[in-house]
């Protein structure tokens, strides 16, 4: 069929997006997609339940601009609602991007900022990590006569944060015309000591936009919501291009609700941190290399096709590295205690069944 | 036959190894155990012995797993359950009234092998059976929250303002009890231990230091046992209000009668459950994700005896779970 052969033409070498796969069992099991374990506080439900009565009108987003830019710490103008923190990337890919222009990424980098990129004809200048941290000085190099460096930290497939101070000098060596996407999706895992004042960065950088998800510690990944900080000028530019009504009358009424629980979040967030813990720490006991995340996964390198189909008896799936840029690795999904006390028995068990049979063949 | 179990000597020393289970005849059940919780009262035997009739002693008392075999044809192999901790001797008076008020009551785990272990051996009808879809991991949580369940039914009237003492796994089962039956009640928590405070804080409850902060509420909840818990409960509670008494706190208390009386409190103790296992079944079952954060720690069986003793030294932020068998 022509179309079909027009559109493959107009989507070469732009990958697809593959969705971390459900769990054979309990959705519990599902370790593959970085979602929050525990869901949202009840009052989110409540907030649903209620807001159903609403379908038939058109979102009004002015509440949870409200509350999400008082979280944020900033005035709403600078705050830009958008359907997931992924169609961000899309609209900055819109805006600044297009045939001609550069763009900066870690080499592996998030999927999104690369296919955003591409799909808008953008060319992609690859910085390799380094021991899975993006090397801020060589970004810094790279981005001279780019548009844009993506910058996810802590980084989506590793988990690594960028060290404090080290944001402040990427900016200052950027070029003023070059945007800077620092992504805070993990923000809410990372040791409160490394977390970059963001507001006070926005001040001090007109070229900084500070990209974030509702969709991990505020547990709202069905529904689809972000949001970006950045200049009010910016912001109104990148909501001329952003579909209207883009974050629907259900996320908008959920963000209300989470907003009012932070206790909630505190608890969920403090789960994650003490299982992630306890994953790294059996991983290091095992001698498995992973990087140490200060996210809500942990990466480790670790055969996917002897690693799944173990899990899989267990209920339970995680993402292959092959995926994300990392062959050969394993993206673990930090989820609730039970599946995760399963999952360390099952890598017990695989790495001694390994090193086993690796003793016998030496002898 | 042969099961893995973790094993508490005499010594009070603890271990995994294996001990002999006797084959189930017609009216048992052979459960293959799926998780087992960890009360505080496995951690006062482990500290003290005290229950054991039998050593060496494999506890676990809140159990839920699959029935591996059924020579009686009760349950199908493959059904979901959670066992009846209650061992009454059914002999008594007090059996006739119900199994909790035995005289002679002991408990599953104590008076035979329990539920930290591969497998575990039942009367077909000391289970409930769970629906298919409930998770195990959820489903753990049914007789401990029975035991919430039977407490706060034990209160009188429809307390506006609750105080709980003490935020563990029971209090906080207690505190998610009375947010279902009493949506309108407000729930303070006195707990010292800041994850149990973070937990209870994200589940609705407001947080008080003492319990003098919390203004004469109608019903307190002493689910601290500490020595003197008692004695602040009652000092604590509303002219005519309830205090419920969950904790089982070894020391002596001086009570005044005439406090009780010129303040016209009840004191209301609570023993495990009556027919509330199959009402917690259902809780469980129509809304898993409300009890979901309960479970804050698992673990498997093998790190169990170093995971246990730590627990003696200082407490989890909420339910401990162990799976006895490694897939």
């Amino acid at each position: 069929m022509r179309l079909a052969k027009i559109a493959e033409e107009r989507l070469l070498g732009i990958p697809g997006y593959s969705p971390g796969q459900p769990s054979p069992g309990p959705v519990a099991g599902k370790l593959s997609s970085n979602e929050a374990p525990l869901g949202p506080p009840p009052a989110v439900r409540a907030a649903l339940a209620a807001a159903a009565g609403q379908a038939a009108r058109y979102p009004d987003e002015t509440r949870a601009l409200a509350v999400v830019a008082a979280e944020a710490g900033v005035e709403p103008s600078r705050v830009l609602l958008t359907n997931g923190s992924d169609e961000l990337c899309y609209l900055i890919a819109t805006v600044f991007l297009g045939p001609g222009r550069v763009a900066v990424v870690g080499d592996p980098c998030y999927q999104i900022d690369a296919t955003a990129s591409l799909l808008a004809g953008a060319t992609l200048r690859r910085v390799p990590l380094r021991e899975g941290r993006h090397d801020i000085e060589a970004m810094a190099e790279a981005a001279a006569g780019a548009a844009v460096v993506w910058l996810p930290s802590p980084h989506n497939p590793t988990g690594v944060a960028a060290r404090p101070g080290h944001l402040d000098a990427l900016l200052g060596q950027v070029p003023e015309d070059c945007l800077v996407v620092l992504d805070e999706a993990y923000r809410a895992f990372l040791d409160p000591a490394w977390r970059p004042d963001a507001a006070a960065l926005l001040a001090a950088h007109p070229n900084l936009l500070v990209q974030r998800t509702l969709s991990k510690d505020w547990a709202l990944a069905g529904l689809r919501a972000g949001y970006g900080l950045g200049p009010a000028e910016l912001m109104t530019a990148l909501a001329r291009v952003r579909p209207p009504f883009s974050v629907n009358a259900m996320a908008l009424a959920a963000i209300e609700a989470a907003a009012g629980a932070p206790e909630w979040r505190a608890m969920a967030v403090a789960r994650i941190v003490e299982e992630r813990t306890r994953l790294e720490a059996e991983l290091a006991r095992l001698g498995v290399e992973y990087f140490p995340s200060q996210a809500n996964f942990v990466t480790a390198r670790l055969d996917p096709d002897l690693v799944a189909p173990a899990l899989a008896r267990c209920g339970l799936a995680v993402r292959s590295g092959e995926d994300l840029g990392l062959p050969g690795w394993v993206r673990i999904s930090v989820g609730w205690a039970p599946q995760m006390a399963q999952l360390r028995s099952v890598l017990r068990t695989l790495v001694h069944a390994v090193n086993d049979g690796a003793m016998r063949k030496r002898r | 036959m042969k099961v893995r179990a973790l094993l508490l000597e005499r010594d009070l020393s603890l271990r995994v190894g294996e001990r002999e289970l006797a084959e189930p005849g017609p009216g048992e059940l052979l459960v293959e155990v799926d998780w087992a919780g960890v009360c505080g009262s496995d951690l006062h035997v482990l500290r003290s012995g005290d229950w054991v009739t039998d050593w060496p002693s494999t506890l676990g008392h809140e159990v839920t797993g699959r029935v591996a075999a059924s020579p009686g044809g009760e349950l199908a192999a493959g059904t979901r359950v959670v066992v009846d901790s209650r061992v009454p001797c059914g002999a008594c008076p007090g059996c006739v009234a119900g199994p909790h008020l035995c005289e002679n009551l002991a408990w599953f785990g104590e008076a035979c092998p329990g539920g930290f272990a591969s497998h575990v051996l039942v009367p077909a009808d000391r289970v409930a059976p769970c629906p298919a879809d409930l998770e195990a991991a959820i489903a753990v949580l049914a007789e401990p929250l029975a035991v919430a369940m039977h407490a706060v039914s034990r209160a009188d009237g429809r307390p506006e303002r609750v105080t709980i003492t003490g935020y563990g796994p029971i209090g906080a089962l207690v505190h998610l009890e009375i947010a279902r039956r009493w949506p309108g009640a407000v729930v303070t928590v006195v707990e010292p231990v800041a994850a149990r405070r973070q937990l209870a804080a994200a589940l609705g409850a407001g947080l008080a230091e003492t319990i003098t902060e919390t203004g004469r509420p109608q019903l307190v909840v002493d689910a601290a046992g500490y020595p003197g818990s008692l004695r602040d409960a009652i000092a604590g509670c509303a002219r005519g209000g309830t205090v419920l008494v969950v904790a089982l706190g070894h020391q002596p208390e001086p009570v005044l009668p005439a406090e009780l009386v010129e303040r016209e409190l009840t004191v209301a103790g609570s023993n495990g459950f009556a027919g509330e296992l199959s009402q917690a079944v259902a809780a469980l079952a129509a809304d898993p994700d409300r009890y979901r954060p309960l479970v804050t720690e698992a673990i498997v069986l093998d790190e169990a005896p170093r995971r246990l003793r730590e627990l003696l030294a200082g407490p989890a932020a909420g339910k401990v779970v162990i799976r006895p068998s490694c897939d």
